[in-house]
């Protein structure tokens, strides 16, 4: 099965869930979660089922191209189904079996393990899927997002797709993978790991990436102020998501900020509460937005 | 129908954490007996079965009746004189009390207790049936756990993970009850891919179904599975390295556990140091490590699985594969890291936050050597050992910057050691390194301890001075911890040093930010630390710690030799009553220092018993034999008690008061060296 072949399966397998087959975010974003079908979609009561693969970046984790577990980018699928359906484990087991793992011949668990993003205000408690000794998915039923609770509690599960796709090949490096039946994962992207990695830890501009961030910041904090001053009949139309755009482009270069080495002991901590209040800001928001009877409830 | 009968139930979940599953187990078998107790459906002896997987939690109970018993009891209301009118019929206040009893006014009659007369009336209590009574009993059972941390899933329910199915079974019956959206009945689960969904018959047929169904529920069975499993697979003279911890969360893992041996190349065992193996094993993938018949570490490892066996190999093949991954990975940093010197590393150190108001490790490594100079002069160590500490303690820290280290968080100092070592220092230094954290056991060398000392002195002083004091419940920095390790490196390295100074030292340090005092609570803390490595390491009396630490807690040897000799003297109560009697008398007359400083006059001395007792107290060794001292302040009983016979405190003269008022001051004063006696009297 090819590495296509992977996305293809599971992409068919949670439509029949009846998924909404979105495409990946646009913007550069470190995990699925970040992408506004889930930091926004599971914020209020309206059930919703999406599936997308989500190219992830997390330029501290650039090895060159180099190393052949790491990646300053891969792939995740991300699956959020929200209300959490009450066989989900089952769901997902059959997930596995739709990929041709033959549950009864492979060695799996579900080990403690509590995601969270403090940068988005969001937790949950759940687990890594280990499947003979390798993690593979990430499964969590949301608590709390933007910093509000959640109700009802989605469930978000987030597969690993090289390491999945490795697996089913039996390679022992992601860029020896098949990624069709032409190219292989190397082919593909070798040269934007090398080219990333180059940019991250030696070109990018670290005075220019400040500039960015405190504009992007200050951007996304104005549009805040201006939501908060109109009156609620003018709020329909306020476009909060490009709001949000603006944090996840903080939140980014804050990623590039830290890689360069550029964020000093103290100055940490402070970076990431600022990302935070901008998050918290726009959930806090878009519930008003969304729902103002339940947001004054 | 029988008049008792077993009772079954079962919680069944998504997984648990395996180091949470035993103590939820644990704590709803006991909310439950606790319950079934007070109500009278069992015997007050009465025990439960306890059994958990990651996905259920069991309790079964023999012998749990189908009826409360009867009981009838007194109730008491008010005082006749105004329940009863005077004809003997019910006044209203009378009726109110037989009303709100549900009772009738015929039910009603006169007691006598010690407080005089009062209505009265017989309530039967009980008697209701057990199907009833356990519809709320279970879930209140539930409901009084302490839960570590809880998620919803689905609606308002709280709890680990989600519930997802419950089994009650009362003999043949189905319970009922509710928890949330679900209602017992009498199905449950088996193993996820070896079993399927099952009924029972009945409670007693428990743990049948289950193991049909590839449940084994009992964690001691799973225990033993995994030790049969892991020694088939296990040939020649190769055995499991044994590893409580580890073998304890596997069997929290699995509801059917076996295992499969492993193999890596031989090669890693010379390539990378023993602990990053088996850190990486252990850690990362739950593997036991393997070694062979002379305790060797081999290239294998056992994995336990929750599957039934691994016929194509499919399980071991994969397990390998991504142990290879993280060796390889492990290789890979080992060899690169080490293209920098430790020293070299020091400016890194500026990148990586010690505390964000403390500042950088690289701060922290100054002043670590500074302060581990320091200890070395204390202790009058020569040249050579206070330069190895010196340097020891400013490189001590430069592995955080490694990406051993950075990947595998544990093995700091293990790896500072080896990367010293591999680098040509002084085996002295490396070692110092290595052993600079000394969680489970103090530093090996003197120069360990300099630096392991600096280290968490450094700490301790510089949290208490920005306000970071661990409380009951909250200790984020783990500084309970560090004082624990100070107070076991001083006494079992046996190393004199005062607390006070060696914290004054660490202050200053922080000059330069402006930190400038340290709060009272920080003497206070080490004594807490001392308390508890004397009576929870050395196994010493809590009152005997007590008396020894009231006299001194400054230095932490000298304060364990002090309450050793007090646990190991001949018995003291004699003296120590005697001699709170003395302190009490001095304390009501003005206090200890007022009649310490007046000073005793010999030739005021004039009954024969004062002069004795004084003499007696002279003739205390003082050489630091704390046992020859004790046992010559058992001999003091003696003429003190014939000082308090014989002697009037309160002469007329007061001079001679005040001389004698002076004796018993400094024959206190003189004791307290040693222990806080009137502590010991209790």
């Amino acid at each position: 099965m090819t590495f296509q072949d992977l996305i293809l399966l599971l992409q068919e397998f949670w439509a029949g869930q009846g998924c909404v087959l979105q495409l990946p975010f646009d913007m550069e974003v470190g995990a699925g979660t970040m992408a506004p079908e889930t930091f926004l979609r599971v914020l209020g009561p309206t059930p919703y089922r999406v599936a997308y693969p989500q190219p992830s970046r997390r330029p501290a984790d650039g090895r060159y191209g180099d190393n052949p577990n790491r990646l300053y980018k891969h792939l995740q699928m991300q699956v959020i189904l929200k209300p959490a359906p009450e066989d989900v484990q089952e769901l997902y087991l059959q997930s596995l079996t739709a990929l041709g793992i033959d549950l009864r011949a492979h060695d799996i668990k579900f080990e403690e393990d509590n995601w969270e993003a403090p940068t988005l205000g969001a937790w949950g408690l759940g687990w890594q899927v280990m499947l003979d000794g390798l993690e593979i998915t990430q499964f969590t039923y949301f608590q709390q997002c933007g910093g509000q609770d959640l109700n009802p509690i989605p469930v978000e599960l987030t597969y690993g797709l090289e390491r999945i796709g490795a697996f089913l090949q039996d390679v022992d490096s992601i860029y020896d993978m098949r990624w069709n039946e032409q190219y292989s994962y190397r082919q593909v992207r070798y040269l934007d790991e090398l080219h990333s990695s180059v940019y991250n830890f030696e070109k990018a501009d670290v005075e220019r990436l400040w500039e960015s961030f405190k504009g992007h910041e200050a951007e996304c904090r104005a549009l805040l102020r201006q939501f908060k001053d109109l009156p609620e009949s003018a709020r329909a139309r306020f476009p909060l998501l490009a709001a949000y755009e603006l944090c996840l482009r903080c939140s980014h270069l804050f990623n590039l900020l830290d890689a360069r080495g550029a964020i000093s002991v103290t100055q940490r901590v402070e970076m990431i509460q600022r990302v935070r209040t901008l998050a918290v800001g726009i959930a806090a928001a878009w519930l008003e937005q969304q729902q103002p009877e339940a947001a004054h409830a | 129908m029988p008049s008792d009968d077993a009772l079954l139930i079962e919680l069944g979940c998504e997984e648990l954490p395996a180091r949470m599953a035993p103590s939820l187990a644990q704590g709803f078998a006991e909310n439950l007996m606790q319950r079934l107790k007070a109500s009278g459906l069992v015997r007050a002896e009465a025990q439960a079965e306890v059994a958990w997987t990651p996905r259920r939690l069991l309790v079964r109970v023999d012998a749990v009746a189908r009826q409360q018993p009867q009981q009838e009891e007194e109730v008491v209301g008010p005082p006749a004189r105004l329940a009863f009118a005077a004809d003997g019929s019910l006044t209203p206040q009378g009726l109110g009390f037989v009303a709100k009893n549900q009772a009738q006014p015929a039910d009603a009659y006169k007691v006598t207790n010690a407080k005089g007369e009062y209505l009265a009336l017989r309530r039967k209590t009980g008697g209701a049936r057990a199907a009833a009574v356990l519809l709320d009993l279970v879930p209140e059972a539930f409901f009084a756990l302490a839960l570590p941390r809880s998620m919803k899933w689905d609606g308002e329910l709280r709890f680990v993970r989600p519930l997802r199915w419950l089994l009650g079974l009362h003999g043949a019956e189905v319970v009922p009850f509710r928890l949330g959206a679900l209602t017992a009945d009498r199905r449950s689960r088996g193993h996820r891919t070896l079993g399927g969904e099952f009924t029972v018959a009945a409670a007693a047929d428990f743990p049948g179904p289950w193991l049909a169904h590839a449940v084994v529920a009992s964690p001691a069975a799973r225990r033993a599975q995994i030790a049969a499993a892991a020694g088939r697979q296990l040939k020649q003279d190769l055995k499991v390295r044994g590893d409580a911890g580890l073998e304890d969360t596997l069997v929290n893992l699995t509801e059917f556990p076996d295992a499969i041996l492993g193999s890596f190349d031989a090669a890693y065992l010379t390539a990378l140091p023993e602990e990053v193996l088996v850190t990486v094993m252990r850690d990362h993938q739950k593997y036991l490590a393997v070694e062979d018949g002379e305790g060797k570490l081999a290239p294998y490892f056992v994995a336990v699985l929750n599957q039934k066996g691994d016929p194509q190999g499919l399980i071991r093949h994969g397990n390998e594969r991504v142990l290879r991954a993280r060796f390889s990975d492990a290789q890979f940093f080992f060899t690169t890291d080490r293209k920098l010197r430790l020293a070299e590393r020091l400016p890194m150190l500026e990148q990586v936050t010690f505390q964000a108001r403390l500042g950088s490790y690289r701060a922290k490594s100054l002043r670590m050597r500074r302060l581990a100079g320091w200890l070395a002069q204390q202790w009058g160590l020569g040249e050579g050992e206070r330069a190895a500490a010196e340097q020891a303690a400013e490189l001590a820290k430069c592995d955080l910057t490694t990406d051993l280290v950075k990947e595998f968080p544990e093995l700091q100092g293990i790896m500072g050691g080896h990367y010293a070592r591999a680098e040509g220092v002084s085996e002295a230094v490396a070692q110092a390194i290595a052993d600079q954290y000394a969680w489970e056991m103090p530093p090996r060398s003197v120069v360990g301890a300099a630096v392991s000392l600096a280290d968490k002195f450094d700490t301790i002083a510089g949290m208490f001075a920005i306000g970071e004091i661990p409380s009951g419940s909250a200790d984020p920095f783990g500084l309970r911890r560090q004082g624990n390790g100070i107070v076991r490196t001083l006494i079992e390295r046996k190393l004199k040093l005062s607390l006070g100074a060696a914290l004054q030292q660490a202050l200053a340090g922080y000059a330069e930010i402006g930190l400038q005092e340290l709060p009272a609570a920080t003497s206070e803390f080490f004594k807490e630390r001392l308390s508890f490595y004397l009576r929870d390491s050395a196994g010493l009396d809590a009152a005997k710690v007590g008396a020894a630490l009231a006299s001194g807690a400054d230095d932490a040897l000298d304060a364990s030799h002090r309450a050793q000799a007090l646990a190991e003297a001949p018995d003291l109560a004699a003296v120590a009553a005697v001699v709170k009697r003395a302190r009490s008398i001095v304390r009501k007359e003005g206090g200890m220092e007022k009649w310490q400083a007046v000073g005793i006059k010999a030739e005021l001395l004039r009954d024969p018993a004062e002069q004795a007792l004084r003499a007696a107290v002279e003739a205390l060794p003082a050489g630091g034999d704390y046992a020859a001292e004790l046992q010559a302040i058992a001999g003091l009983a003696a003429p003190l008690e014939n000082f308090f016979s014989q002697v009037r405190v309160n002469d007329e003269d007061p001079a001679i008061r005040a001389n004698r008022l002076a004796l018993l001051a400094e024959t206190v004063a003189r004791l307290n060296r040693i222990a806080d006696f009137a502590e010991l009297a209790g």
